[in-house]
């Protein structure tokens, strides 16, 4: 099925054929879930958002345009989203990863080594702001290129050299600090 | 002193074709694919800007012969003029026609502006068309039939369909379209087609009496002392009335490189 | 905060320190990369640090993704039928059909037999499944073919002909349809492209006599060649009248006669 490109589809349900839309949600919605729950998104929240950009691309449509990268367009929406979230929601101390990545690994990884080490990840990350864990998401998570992540984020390939450094920075003091222990 | 005389005579030459340039511009949003068919001379298609299409001719209008009779009516039948250049450039729908008069002599230069991601069609298969058509920077599906005429092109990426009776085909792609497969076919001209290092492809090279050089590693043949000055430092990968095909860089779209008696010059750069 | 090791070792050159992991994300431009690259030559503190960085990224990569709430998807569904207006959910193909607008209809009945696919993996009847979803993208490359076909994009209809060589099971229809195109396209290119892909079908009598007729109606030389070429392997005996037809005609591209000529030494 990978002779229909996201960009085709797109398209298509920008036509009207929005049923379409159903196997873009199929083809993202795990990543686009994961990016709010590593970002610091509660689970039952982080659905709701996923559904809410879905939402928004089948409501705007019409805005897309030909040929433009379909993934790319999906996170900027998704982080706007997201940023509307954490707006509203800033008494209540969202800022921390949701239980779920933690209790996850508990249930499922078998090899306790392992575990250490993704626990010892999701502390370090739960430790920097979450435009950091934004940007190390897109960039390491998601695969994205930094030309990409820095039209999504609005800014230049060059800032996002920088801004990514220091976020991973971050994040290496406090995993090796914790590693190291 | 010498450099002021070079000076002096560029900006000459420059003014005088200048002076025998003529220009047409208009602009229409939308627009999918321009089909040019019927045009008296050699002709250039460059990049223009977003909606704009702009020719260039260095070549006098004919003042056509009035006849009092027709004062105040459209000609129904022969030529269309629209453009004062002697071509006329029609819009339908999302496409663009672009042509010349029935009856034509082709010793004009006509360069066309189109807008960079337009799909391009150039109709060149009648006698009476130019010896050589030239593509630079379109970057979308573009198909040229010529008789005798050459095709050059540079900065494209396809997908490409070219044909020519005995017309060489020759230019560069700065990559290689995925979207569609891209065919390159001359009866007895020589093709010679540069692609970057890293095209990915499913080639099919054939020529039936030329030789077939390529600078890709494809599934060959020993390769062979060559003695054409052209072929510089490709390898030949096959000998005569050869076909040889196999994937570059893991394969992708098709390419096809045909010819009956041509050589054909597979480059990468 | 960081550990002393690295405080011990620290590096001035906070410019090309800040390059570190877009250097290891291969997103520097060619000078940055070798800045950076002479940089890691002589300062310990860096080459430590990209070590460290390399770790980091390793151990993101290894980790698992967390399952999305499984009804999310019918949810969504559901969300989509309640927003787009109640429509006849048959699918009829009218004369100006879009070839995207077929692919689409067959995309959503696939995606619905992979997701079905997806729940169930590794069992008996996965993989009877995965060959009947192979069986329908034999299907659909076949739809496709056929209205891809008809565009009046050059480029479109090779495209097409290329979505029939990959049918694993071509039908009476595809057959016809590559036929039609050898017969009467208006691009050589797309002609000749038909000729190569029934190459694979020509086990068939029909085929083969078929590709026979058509060599008399083709007049460009490289067709000419390429399906006399065919035909002399395929041994095609009903192709010889032409062929002495081609060997006396003044018209004949040289070429062509040559072929001719040969393929008559093999057949007779």
């Amino acid at each position: 099925m990978d002779w229909l490109s996201d960009e085709d589809i797109m398209q298509e349900v920008k036509q009207g054929n929005t049923d379409l839309l159903a196997l873009l949600f199929h083809r993202h919605h795990k990543h686009l879930f994961n990016f709010f729950l590593q970002t610091g998104v509660e689970y039952h929240h982080s659905e709701d958002l996923m559904q809410q950009v879905f939402y928004r691309i089948l409501k705007y449509r019409n805005s897309y345009r030909e040929h433009a990268d379909f993934r790319k367009w999906m996170f900027t929406i998704a982080r706007n989203i997201m940023r509307k979230h954490f707006e509203t929601r800033k008494r209540h101390q969202e800022q921390d990863l949701p239980d779920i990545l933690l209790n996850f690994i508990e249930n499922q990884i078998n090899n306790s080594d392992e575990e250490e080490k993704i626990k010892i990840l999701y502390t370090a990350l739960e430790n920097i702001p979450a435009q950091d864990r934004e940007l190390i998401n897109l960039s390491r998570f998601q695969g994205m290129k930094y030309e990409d992540i820095a039209e999504i984020t609005g800014t230049t390939v060059g800032a996002i050299k920088v801004k990514m450094h220091r976020a991973i920075k971050k994040l290496r003091d406090h995993y090796f600090q914790k590693a190291d222990q | 002193m010498k450099h002021t005389i070079i000076v002096i005579i560029a900006f000459w030459l420059a003014w005088q074709t200048g002076l025998s340039q003529n220009q047409y511009e208009t602009e229409i949003p939308n627009i999918r694919k321009v089909l040019i068919e019927r045009i008296p001379g050699t002709l250039l298609i460059q990049q223009s800007k977003e909606n704009i299409f702009r020719i260039e001719s260095d070549k006098e209008p004919q003042m056509e012969l009035q006849d009092e009779r027709a004062r105040g009516l459209k000609p129904v039948t022969g030529n269309y003029d629209n453009t004062g250049l002697g071509l006329a450039l029609i819009q339908s729908g999302s496409n663009v026609t672009i042509s010349g008069p029935s009856r034509l002599d082709s010793d004009g230069n006509y360069t066309l502006f189109l807008p960079p991601d337009v799909e391009v069609s150039v109709d060149f298969a009648n006698p009476f068309s130019g010896e050589l058509v030239e593509i630079r920077g379109i970057k979308n599906s573009l198909e040229v039939k010529t008789l005798s005429g050459d095709i050059k092109f540079s900065n494209i990426t396809g997908p490409t369909v070219f044909h020519s009776i005995s017309g060489d085909i020759e230019g560069s792609f700065s990559a290689l379209s995925q979207e569609a497969p891209s065919s390159i076919i001359s009866i007895s001209g020589l093709i010679d087609v540069a692609m970057p290092t890293n095209t990915s492809a499913e080639v099919k090279l054939m020529s039936v009496s030329g030789k077939i050089y390529s600078g890709f590693e494809i599934e060959k043949e020993n390769a062979q002392k060559n003695k054409d000055p052209r072929a510089g430092d490709l390898s030949q990968i096959s000998g005569i009335g050869q076909k040889t095909s196999g994937k570059i860089n893991g394969g992708g779209t098709s390419l096809i490189l045909q010819s009956i008696s041509g050589n054909i010059y597979f480059r990468n750069k | 905060m960081t550990t002393q090791k690295i405080n011990t070792m620290k590096c001035n050159n906070t410019q090309i320190n800040a390059l570190l992991t877009a250097y290891l994300d291969k997103a520097l431009t060619p000078e940055e990369t070798i800045m950076v690259e002479a940089h890691l030559n002589n300062c310990s503190a860096c080459l430590h640090e990209l070590q460290e960085i390399r770790n980091i990224q390793q151990q993101i990569e290894q980790t698992p993704l967390i399952e999305p709430p499984e009804d999310a998807e019918k949810r969504f569904r559901q969300m989509l039928e309640k927003q787009s207006k109640p429509k006849k959910r048959s699918i009829t193909i009218t004369v100006d059909f879009s070839w995207k607008k077929i692919a689409a209809a067959i995309i959503i009945f696939l995606a619905g037999a992979a997701t079905a696919l997806l729940i169930q993996p590794n069992t008996e009847t996965s993989r009877s499944s995965l060959a009947s979803l192979e069986n329908q993208v034999s299907q659909m490359r076949q739809v496709l073919m056929a209205a891809l076909i008809k565009n009046d994009s050059p480029s479109d209809r090779l495209k097409a002909v290329q979505y029939a060589e990959q049918i694993s099971k071509p039908s009476p229809e595809v057959t016809n349809i590559l036929l039609e195109t050898l017969n009467h396209d208006p691009s050589v290119n797309v002609r000749l492209a038909a000729a190569n892909a029934l190459q694979e079908f020509a086990i068939h009598k029909e085929v083969r006599t078929a590709l026979a007729e058509s060599l008399q109606q083709q007049s460009d030389p490289m067709l000419q060649i390429v399906l006399i070429k065919m035909l002399v392997q395929l041994h095609e005996q009903s192709v010889v009248p032409t062929l002495q037809q081609f060997s006396h005609d003044e018209e004949t591209h040289e070429m062509v006669k040559k072929e001719a000529e040969e393929a008559l030494t093999v057949l007779l």
